[in-house]
């Protein structure tokens, strides 16, 4: 089994610690802090930047979107709360998802999650189909979540892609983003998102990739690794669906080889098991579902011959 | 450019079933019980239809007119733009949809409403008093909690299906008949599909009013072609 702990969980709690002292954790965090062996919290760089990411980060279309129902967004401040309490730091959103930035941006607040060294990478998007109708989208989604700016801009399903990479790039020069991304969903774009990766300095990209849709892995994760592109992975669950399929079914004892306590981090870890991929970013609307998730943060991740063992076992069911 | 092949139908609806029902329920109880004196109102336009002339077809197209506008504020505007980006577009639909009803119907004074004679008028009075009355009764055995039904005029669904029953009984021939149906039609796809992502399947019944009346109005179009020649 590899075990890739390029950050740990010490060593973040001591920065933040360092920056506003200890006293100014979280109680949570305080208290995992004062642990006497903190786990080691699992990490890939930014290969542009050589930045650490943890392994498991999350998304917000569907779950977050919850307008402006306050006991719905005080349950999805909860949600985060979990969320960075076992050391996640990469929110994805996008301003397709309706409030779900609004109610990001209503949580960060609620928690003190906003300003410098709070632990918090923000990502989401631009979608507009005319380029012109970009800047005034960020700055309102930049306003929603409450940040001075945001760690990484994506343009959205590849929507006019072009005209917004010449905008980002203009951004990145002037240190309003930090990263350029450019994501997608959907099989049918992967041509033309590896022209870009092989073309445009883009920083990272997000696709599709789970156990069961694994299209990613002939070309695109290949490609990422080779031309040093940051990976995150979106749909790490099929929507959902890998539960309804498998979690009927026992884990197989195995799995606690590579530290999974159940289906959530099984299917979790096959993904980041592979060395292409920086993130996984699975959604979630519980805090129970999101601890399980924060789950695969820790632990020893699947070599290769491992995870052709998990897709193995899954065939068999 | 925008490249629908790149998405699915689950794509356009980013919400849980859940959130969607709890939008529903506290937009319905912030009006409760005006939903009483709605159906009332709206009974009362189908009534009206039982008289054909001008002064009852003005009234009834500015009932309606009001319906598909207070649809599209209140609830596009006001509710589901919340959850849903292109809610502003589908509140502007209704508006036009109610500028449509106010030009035809009360300026140009060009619909006149009957309960018959003929059967497509009939289906079309059934087709209106299901969308006011009974829609949301069928909800309710479907499962619904009564807080979260969809009522005449608050959501789209029943005043689409109630404009499609006034649509087959308008007088035969009314041309301009034809320009109130887009935007239903429209709806009644968008509304199909967010029925179908949050399993409300129920709702279905707002396409299959749409596929009824345009065979009842292709039907009695046909039917009368022999008589013109
Ligand atoms: N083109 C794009 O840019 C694009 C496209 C797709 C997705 N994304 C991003 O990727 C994120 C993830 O994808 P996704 O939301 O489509 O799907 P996903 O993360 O694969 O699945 C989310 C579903 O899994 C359930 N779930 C999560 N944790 C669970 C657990 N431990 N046990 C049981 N069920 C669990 C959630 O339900 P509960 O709420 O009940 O936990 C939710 O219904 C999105 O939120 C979005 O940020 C981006």
């Amino acid at each position: 089994m590899s075990n890739q702990p390029i950050l740990n969980r010490r060593s973040l709690l001591a920065s933040m610690a360092a920056a506003f002292g200890a006293t100014a954790l979280p109680p949570s965090m305080g208290r995992v802090a004062a642990a006497p062996t903190p786990a080691p919290l699992l990490a890939r760089p930014v290969p542009k930047s050589g930045e650490s990411v943890p392994v498991i980060g999350m998304g917000s279309s569907r779950t977050f979107n919850v307008g402006n129902d306050q006991a719905a967004r005080s349950s999805r401040k909860d949600v985060l709360r979990a969320f960075f309490d076992a050391g996640g730091s990469l929110i994805d959103s996008s301003p397709m998802y309706g409030s779900s930035e609004a109610v990001i941006g209503h949580g960060l607040g609620r928690l003190g999650r906003l300003g410098p060294q709070k632990n918090l990478f923000s990502a989401t998007k631009v979608w507009t189909w005319r380029a012109s109708d970009g800047p005034s989208q960020m700055e309102e989604s930049r306003k929603l979540w409450g940040v001075d700016r945001f760690d990484l801009m994506q343009i959205h399903n590849l929507v006019s892609w072009e005209a917004h990479l010449d905008t980002l790039l203009a951004m990145k020069a002037e240190k309003k983003i930090r990263y350029i991304g450019i994501t997608t969903s959907h099989g049918r774009r992967h041509k033309e998102l590896m022209r870009i990766m092989r073309t445009r300095p883009i920083d990272f990209v997000q696709f599709s990739y789970n156990i069961l849709d694994r299209a990613a892995e002939r070309q695109l994760l290949p490609l990422a690794a080779d031309r040093g592109i940051a990976v995150i992975v979106n749909r790490p669950f099929r929507r959902g669906e890998l539960f309804d399929l498998f979690s009927r079914h026992p884990l197989p004892s195995w799995a606690a080889e590579i530290d999974c306590a159940n289906w959530a981090q099984f299917f979790l870890k096959f993904i980041v098991g592979h060395p292409a991929v920086t993130c996984a970013i699975p959604a979630t609307s519980r805090v129970d579902h999101m601890r399980e998730n924060m789950g695969a943060l820790y632990g020893r991740l699947p070599d290769a011959p491992m995870r052709a063992r998990m897709l193995q076992y899954l065939a068999g069911l | 450019m925008f490249d629908i092949y790149g998405y699915s139908i689950a794509d356009f609806f980013l919400y849980a079933p859940e959130t969607y029902l709890r939008l529903l329920a506290a937009y319905n109880s912030a009006y409760w019980p005006a939903q009483i004196v709605t159906l009332g109102l709206a009974m009362a336009l189908i009534a009206l239809a039982r008289t054909p002339g001008p002064a009852p077809g003005r009234a009834i197209s500015l009932g309606l007119a009001a319906s598909w506008a207070w649809a599209g504020h209140a609830f596009f505007m006001e509710r589901y733009a919340d959850l849903h980006f292109a809610a502003w577009i589908f509140g502007w639909g209704f508006f036009l949809e109610a500028a449509l009803l106010l030009w035809l119907g009360v300026v140009r004074t060009g619909l006149r409403f009957a309960w018959g004679p003929h059967w497509t008028n009939r289906l079309g009075l059934a087709l209106a008093v299901f969308a006011v009355a009974l829609l949301p009764l069928a909800e309710r055995l479907a499962g619904r909690a009564w807080s979260t039904l969809d009522t005449f005029p608050f959501m789209p669904d029943p005043v689409a299906v109630a404009t499609f029953g006034f649509a087959l009984m308008a007088r035969r021939g009314a041309i301009r008949l034809w320009l109130l149906l887009p935007i239903p039609l429209a709806w009644s796809v968008i509304g199909a599909a967010n029925a179908w992502t949050m399993g409300a399947y129920e709702n279905l019944v707002t396409p299959a009013a749409a596929v009824l009346t345009l065979a009842a109005l292709a039907g009695r179009a046909i039917a009368s072609i022999p008589r013109r020649t």
